[in-house]
């Protein structure tokens, strides 16, 4: 058989067994290894193992460990309960404004944790049932809330940035720096649509009663919003700032937010030996879900490429004629599909290495191209049938809420998805100005 | 009887996962205390030798011999929307398949590969190259003793799927 026919029967294969609902990470590894002694021979197991002790002994990965664990000290430090309590007296008044305060909440969350769970979860459970008891429309509040807990894995820090940067060989605090804007960007379009649709239309979203806001101090409101948003996001300039500066790589900087982190929790009143041991174990689940998937994947891409797969799809794809930007649109669209049914990591451990060197031969700026991956990963937790933030809602049995208003609320925000992609695709600049500026 | 003991044994695998994966998730103390303490040393003037190799220990240790933990628990993303939609019976056999086809080949492989490697290392007294020159054969058993936990909470689970399809309707 041709290395062309070995590739594509090795993803086919992958993909099936994907679907027959195995761990990603045994998947990955068990179709490697397979391959591996069909096509190469026992010696090619050596560099497996190195490639494992590789990605063991790797300081950049670390980052995602630190990156979890804070995230996990700030999640319990009930920053956002304290920030939507506020936020909810500030902009309630507002048509939408409830919503415009939930996907607030979600930016500054985004800014705290680096995964998608704890957001999605935390803010489904404290905002889903508020709105909808308030008169929100349920696709709307279900959409919302998806979409913005989604801007944890965009927003830095983001452990797919981690991932991504360390997996073209490019610098993660560039990429770091790169997505702030980009994911911001779609927070705040995010708002736009929530405050334009509610303003057009009050049923949707309706302002707070006047008497809801009787007996409340507009200086108490504001002074806890400040004091719930201020010690997080101060923390997260501090740890981009420093990256920034060049005064610490990103997994120093991780670690010393870890432990700010910590204190933080501390000052806020959470701490207790049941808690932290809680934000340790819950820290090992997702780091080894996450780092255990990059060993299994390492296993196959090692087959992969060394059968010459890469290679072959790499020059199927530059030879197909579509121009530079008709390849571009044709990877996103890949991308598009496969997130509908396969995780994030899944999808950057196999596509990288055909996708990265296309856009290298097309004269793509690699830190560019890899955060417009990034943002149309966004479109992967949102879009059904496989989409995280769905499962996340769905398993939260929300009162009144069905499956159905939970996939016809995240429709519009995949639109507005997309429009993003488009709008940092037409303009690169929005998105490289900042790593730019990074001292070297 | 015999089912009675094999739960037993599934039982005492399973505590042991929970306890080691447990007791391994607080590497990430000292794995931070080090790095803040590195941060702050390197501020100071005085950067240490050894904390970049430690650190690196320390982060592959943790993710690595809490992967039997993850296991157990169900940590592991998998991509279930199709299979959920088979009967349970269906669903077991996929399982076991699973198992035999993709997970056992895969662990026991590294474990026999990661066994040659650990002893290599250990057969040499291989340190590093670096002015530190700290150890590498503790760090490098770490991938045999991983895939040997993942392997016996694999075991652990093949079994219990196999139960769960003797004594039919009951999910793994």
């Amino acid at each position: 058989m041709s290395p062309e026919w070995i590739a594509i029967s090795m993803f086919f294969v992958l993909v099936i067994f994907l679907f027959l609902g195995h761990p990603l990470a045994f998947v990955l590894g068990g179709v490697g290894i397979i391959y591996g002694f069909w096509g190469i021979g026992p010696h090619f197991v050596g560099i497996v193992i190195n490639r494992t002790y590789g990605v063991m002994d790797n300081f950049v990965l670390v980052a995602i460990t630190l990156f979890i664990l804070m995230g996990n000290f700030l999640t319990v430090s009930g920053v956002a309960d304290g920030l939507f309590r506020s936020l909810r007296f500030l902009l309630g008044p507002v048509r939408g404004g409830l919503g415009l305060a939930v996907i607030g909440v979600c930016i500054v969350f985004a800014a705290c944790t680096g995964i998608v769970g704890a957001s999605v979860v935390t803010m489904g459970l404290l905002a889903g049932p508020l709105l909808i008891r308030y008169g929100y429309q349920k696709e709307l509040t279900m959409g919302m809330v998806a979409a913005g807990g989604s801007l944890g894995i965009l927003i830095p820090p983001s452990i797919m940035l981690v991932i991504m940067g360390d997996q073209a060989a490019i610098s993660v605090g560039q990429l770091l720096l790169g997505a702030v804007v980009p994911g911001v960007s779609l927070g705040i379009l995010y708002m736009i649509y929530i405050g334009v649709r509610c303003w057009i239309n009050p049923t949707l979203g309706p302002p707070l009663p006047p008497e809801e806001m009787i007996g409340i101090s507009k200086s108490q409101v504001i002074k806890d919003a400040l004091k719930y948003a201020l010690p997080p996001l101060g923390l997260i300039f501090t740890v981009l700032g420093s990256i920034f500066m060049g005064l610490a790589t990103p997994s120093e900087a991780a670690g010393v937010g870890a432990f700010a982190a910590f204190i933080l929790m501390v000052l806020y009143g959470k701490f207790s030996w049941a808690t932290f041991r809680d934000c340790l174990y819950q820290t090992a689940k997702s780091t080894t879900m996450v780092l255990v998937i990059v060993v299994g994947a390492s296993c196959f891409t090692t087959v992969f490429l060394g059968l010459g797969g890469g290679t072959a799809l790499v020059d199927g794809m530059l030879g197909l004629g579509l121009g530079k930007w008709g390849t571009y649109f044709l990877m996103m669209f890949i991308l598009i599909i496969l997130g509908m049914f396969i995780d994030w990591i899944g999808i950057v451990m196999i596509v990288f290495p055909i996708f990265l060197p296309v856009a290298k031969a097309l004269g793509f700026d690699t830190i560019w191209f890899v955060i417009m991956m990034a943002v149309n990963l966004q479109m992967s937790f949102l879009s059904p049938p496989f989409g995280y933030a769905l499962f996340y809602l769905s398993g939260l049995k929300i009162k009144d809420v069905t499956l159905a208003h939970i996939y016809r609320g995240v429709l519009p925000f995949l639109i507005i998805q997309f429009i993003g992609l488009l709008i940092f695709t037409y303009w690169p600049a929005l998105t490289l100005w900042l790593p730019r500026l990074m001292l070297k | 009887m015999e089912a009675s003991k094999l739960e037993v044994i599934i039982k005492k695998i399973d505590r042991v996962s929970e306890w080691s994966g447990k007791l391994f998730s607080w590497l990430v103390v000292p794995l931070t205390l080090l790095i803040v303490f590195e941060v702050i040393s390197r501020a100071m003037g005085v950067p240490t030798i050894w904390s970049f190799e430690l650190s690196n220990f320390l982060f592959g240790a943790h993710f690595m011999l809490v992967a039997a933990y993850g296991l157990l628990n169900g940590s592991h993303v998998r991509i279930d929307l199709l299979v959920n939609r088979f009967s349970p019976r269906t669903q077991a056999i996929i399982t076991i398949i699973n198992y035999l086809v993709l997970f056992f080949p895969f662990v026991l492989v590294i474990l026999g590969f990661g066994i040659f490697y650990a002893a290599t290392s250990w057969s040499m007294w291989e340190t590093s190259w670096s002015t530190w020159s700290p150890p590498l054969y503790p760090i490098k058993t770490v991938i045999p003793l991983t895939a040997l936990m993942l392997l016996i909470q694999g075991v652990a689970e093949f079994i219990k799927t196999i139960c769960a399809l003797k004594n039919e309707g009951v999910k793994p």
